[in-house]
């Protein structure tokens, strides 16, 4: 098995995710702003609510309501429960601009802030209307004029003033047919501003909020690209040994050195019985001076050290391990095992034909 | 675990190989033979392990590099039309 490339990410593959990363972590910085846009937008939502609740009371309490303003005991409750659709508005209104694109929350948007300007207008208006009784007065609308036009048209002396009076009295008139009408329509627009007003806070609010679960994945991706890094750190050193076992020398080498190691445990084994018998000592393993008489015990002992001695020459090492390999070869061959020497029997991939077809074949 | 790093076999090696020599007796061929033979299989094993620890260190590497490249979340949103749900590009036509 060859492992030829050094690296499995590529350049173009790295960059993207270095940038990922630094995406990732700059969504991440913002976390403390999305957790303050969410509370922002989740307070004037709360605040749209509240005011649509108020909006969504007052007209059930004037419908319901009898000529003194007085709710009845039972209903009184029931308008709570009828002020809270507001809720339900909002949710739809909310579901609305979540199924919209880009395009039509863009016109939503201008459209609501057409209603803003129409309820600024209308507010304005109120405002003027409530500001300017001289006005009303001069017109015979209630005022000191109003009387006095009244006062001589009972005695059947016709003024400018009653006239002026009489006409803007009927004008009133009509406008009051459509009073209803008018008072609905500004009920509407004020309703349909303050809930989508709710509505897209509410969408602002679930956005940021989606902002700020996305900002764990930064976490997640920098523990992510620290265990490639270490993955990577150890497929390039299992390379390295893998490139290095799968050499044939290599293998030899390492058995070598493993017999080389039990000589060694030999070697120190044996020297603690050597030593006693330079030193003249008792020992277990030797054969005992009184077991076999005189010279014959102390022949015995050098013979048995001289075979230890013996068994210790490197050629004989060299030897068996030369044996135990040529064996081995045989053995994997014929088990189907790897071959080594296949590129001595077989002409390398790359080169050329040296005898050409035709004369082969003749 | 590394090749000869496997220390109870390594120990009883030793130490067989060790009492030999305390007892004055010549290494025998059969203990080389086996010495040699438990390390070349110990070796064979270790370049196993190695090779599905490879195998499997790429495949990881592989789709980690994958999974950490993909486009991230505001790359890949879908377009938007009027009052439609997003919809990805490649389903548009078909449904």
């Amino acid at each position: 098995m060859k492992f030829v490339a050094s690296s499995l990410v590529s350049d173009d593959q790295r960059h993207k995710i270095n940038q990922n990363f630094m995406s990732s972590q700059r969504d991440a910085r913002f976390r403390p702003f999305y957790f303050g846009a969410i509370l922002f937008t989740v307070i004037v939502a709360g605040g749209a609510l509240f005011v649509d609740y108020m909006i969504v009371t007052e007209f059930w309490t004037r419908a319901l309501a009898n000529e003194f303003l007085e709710l009845p005991g039972s209903l009184a409750s029931s308008v709570a429960f009828k002020s809270l659709q507001v809720l339900f508005a909002t949710l739809a209104a909310h579901i609305f601009i979540e199924h919209m694109g880009g395009f039509g929350r863009a016109v939503f948007v201008r459209v609501l802030f057409l209603l803003a300007l129409t309820m600024l207008g209308g507010v304005g208006f109120l405002l003027a209307l409530m500001s300017l009784p001289a006005g009303l007065a001069d017109a015979g609308l209630g005022g000191n004029g109003a009387s006095l036009g009244s006062a001589l048209s009972s005695l059947g002396i016709e003024t400018e003033a009653a006239r002026e009076a009489a006409v803007a009295q009927t004008g009133l008139d009509q406008a009051r047919a459509y009073q209803p009408v008018l008072w609905m329509a500004s009920l509407g627009v004020i309703f349909l501003v303050v809930t989508g007003v709710a509505a897209l806070f509410l969408h602002y609010a679930l956005t940021n909020l989606m902002k700020l679960f996305e900002t764990r994945d930064f976490a997640e991706r920098k523990a992510d690209v620290a265990r490639l890094a270490a993955l990577e750190a150890e497929y390039a050193r299992n390379r390295e040994t893998l490139i290095d076992m799968e050499r044939m020398d290599h293998r030899r080498n390492m058995l070598w050195t493993r017999l080389m190691d039990s000589c060694r445990a030999y070697e120190r084994g044996l020297e603690g019985v050597r030593t006693s018998y330079l030193t003249g000592r008792k020992s277990l393993v030797l054969p005992a001076p009184g077991r076999l008489k005189g010279g014959k015990a102390a022949a015995a002992r050098t013979e048995q050290m001289k075979s230890c001695a013996d068994s210790q020459q490197i050629a004989r090492y060299e030897a068996l391990f030369e044996d135990w390999w040529s064996r081995r070869q045989r053995m994997s061959v014929n088990d189907g095992g790897p071959r080594e020497a296949v590129g001595e029997v077989l002409p390398p991939v790359n080169t050329g034909r040296r005898v050409p077809i035709k004369k082969a074949a003749e | 675990m590394s090749w000869g790093q496997d220390s109870r076999k390594r120990d009883e090696e030793l130490r067989a190989a060790a009492e030999y020599g305390r007892r004055a007796e010549p290494l025998p061929d059969i203990h080389i033979h086996s010495v040699l033979t438990q390390a070349d299989a110990e070796y064979g094993e270790e370049l196993r392990d190695r090779r599905a620890r490879q195998e499997h260190l790429e495949r990881e590497i592989v789709s980690l590099g994958r999974r950490l490249s993909a486009p991230m979340n505001d790359d890949a949103k879908p377009k938007r039309r009027w009052f439609r749900r997003a919809v990805p590009s490649g389903q548009e036509r078909s449904s």
